[in-house]
């Protein structure tokens, strides 16, 4: 019988602004993962890192990672593959070799953003995010983000309040994260009276740009958390060709296949970390993957059944909006997460009696998703 | 200045992108050709109502989707 794939240990630094290099950001992250592991032991290395060369001018990111690690750890061998652009997609990529495979893996993730003004990084990402056809129409992030929005409220009519209060909610939870970028909480009337920044989207509905790195090491060999079920999603890569703009079918079918391969149902779930690169987001990710009715989500954030303590709790970390976002790294910082709450470590943000959670991780407005099933192991 | 006709559509989503590289803000929009079949990316121009249903013409200028207003043409 194949041994089941555990989270042996997981790590973040605090997400925000960080002096350091890129690369001592990340080793810094690998190191403290690899502190109670054998280095020996670690089979393959994956780094995530949505654009270190766009945003860092780094040539070979892998390279630079792996050298910064090895001054450190210089018992670890092995190669190192990526960058893969989501936290998520590395890990998708490390289990499926773990299927062949029988060593354990180390899993990176760093992202150095801070050091540019939002219109600038806006600019170097839009490749990255967008089709090359969108893109030279100035497709930036945001600007699909807010018409996925539209989409959305339109079809569904879901008031404008309800973004807001994904907002006030993610604020709240990171209040009680002291990993994450914001430690304040804000109010519906602070978020609509920051900048437009696409419109609908404002300021207070979009990600930070953030500085941080996560660290992981996947293993067959122990750890109080195992993998029950992964699964990826693809949708149109060109935003107009989507039959459906105002769901996200990637996110559908990622955690259709992760849900089948885990033996568990929406309901099961206790504890959820999800694309919130953008607040509407939330509450579309969890209607496009089951957890509620299309356009029905808002109501139970609405009755704030989805905090910790509620009916489910969504992004108790703060999420992306309010936890940060170092773009790349967000799918490892979600392992963090989850395998605090499924440990009960959590501490002023634990879910109490969390047995099963699920982790999104999704790029720019998700053309590709990877949905993950973790529970606590026995 | 006119560009290349492309076909009549509807305009139905549209933003006004503030935060960009070029730091002036512009209009960005979903069109449907009136055939149904063709959904294109396009920068706005003109006075048009954001209402979903506005009629457009689209047009090709410099590889870039140009919508104006139906009425304006």
């Amino acid at each position: 019988m194949v041994r089941e794939i555990k989270v042996k240990t997981a790590v973040m630094t605090r997400i925000g602004r960080h002096d350091e290099a890129y690369a001592t950001l990340a080793a810094d992250a690998a190191v403290r993962a690899l502190a109670d592991v054998d280095p020996v032991a670690i089979e393959a290395v994956f780094l995530a890192s949505f654009a270190p060369r766009e945003l860092c001018g780094l040539a070979d990111p892998a390279r630079t990672v792996m050298d910064a690690i090895a001054s450190r750890a210089p018992s670890l061998r092995a190669p190192i593959r990526g960058p893969f652009k989501t936290g998520g997609e590395a890990m998708f990529h490390a289990l499926e070799h773990m299927r062949e495979e029988s060593g354990d893996v180390l899993l990176v993730g760093c992202e150095k953003m801070t050091h540019l003004d939002a219109g600038t990084a806006a600019g170097l990402l839009a490749p990255r995010v967008s089709d090359p056809v969108e893109e030279r129409h100035g497709a930036t992030l945001p600007a699909l983000a807010a018409l996925a929005t539209i989409a959305y409220a339109r079809i569904h009519g879901v008031p404008s309040r309800a973004f807001d209060e994904v907002a006030v909610k993610n604020h709240t939870h990171a209040a009680k994260n002291p990993l994450a970028h914001f430690q304040r909480a804000v109010t519906a009337q602070e978020v609509q009276a920051s900048p437009l920044v696409a419109d609908p989207l404002r300021r207070h509905h979009c990600a930070p740009m953030s500085d941080g790195a996560a660290a992981c090491v996947l293993s067959r060999d122990g750890g109080a958390v195992r993998i029950r079920g992964w699964g990826a999603g693809l949708d149109a890569p060109r935003f107009a060709e989507r039959a459906r703009p105002e769901t996200f079918r990637a996110a559908r079918v990622a955690s259709s296949a992760a849900f089948a391969m885990a033996e568990r149902t929406a309901r099961d779930v206790d504890v959820v970390e999800i694309h919130d690169a953008f607040a509407p987001f939330e509450l579309m990710n969890l209607e496009s993957m089951g957890f509620f009715d299309a356009g029905e989500a808002w109501r139970a954030l609405a009755r704030g059944e989805l905090s910790p303590g509620g009916y489910l709790a969504v992004n108790p970390s703060g999420g992306m909006k309010a936890r940060g976002h170092p773009i790349g790294v967000c799918g490892l910082t979600s392992v963090y997460e989850v395998v605090a709450q499924l440990t009960g470590i959590a501490g002023a943000r634990q879910h109490a009696g969390a047995g099963v959670a699920l982790i999104q991780s999704a790029g720019g407005v998700a053309p590709d998703c990877y949905v993950f099933i973790l529970e606590a192991a026995a | 200045m006119r560009g290349k006709f492309v076909r009549e559509a509807v305009l139905v989503f549209v933003t006004t992108v503030r935060v960009n590289p070029s730091g002036v803000p512009y209009r960005l929009g979903l069109a449907i050709a009136r055939s149904g079949r063709t959904r294109l990316l396009c920068r706005v121009e003109g006075a048009v109502r954001e209402s979903g249903r506005d009629r457009v013409w689209l047009e090709e200028c410099h590889g870039i989707v140009v919508a104006r207003p139906l009425r304006g043409r």
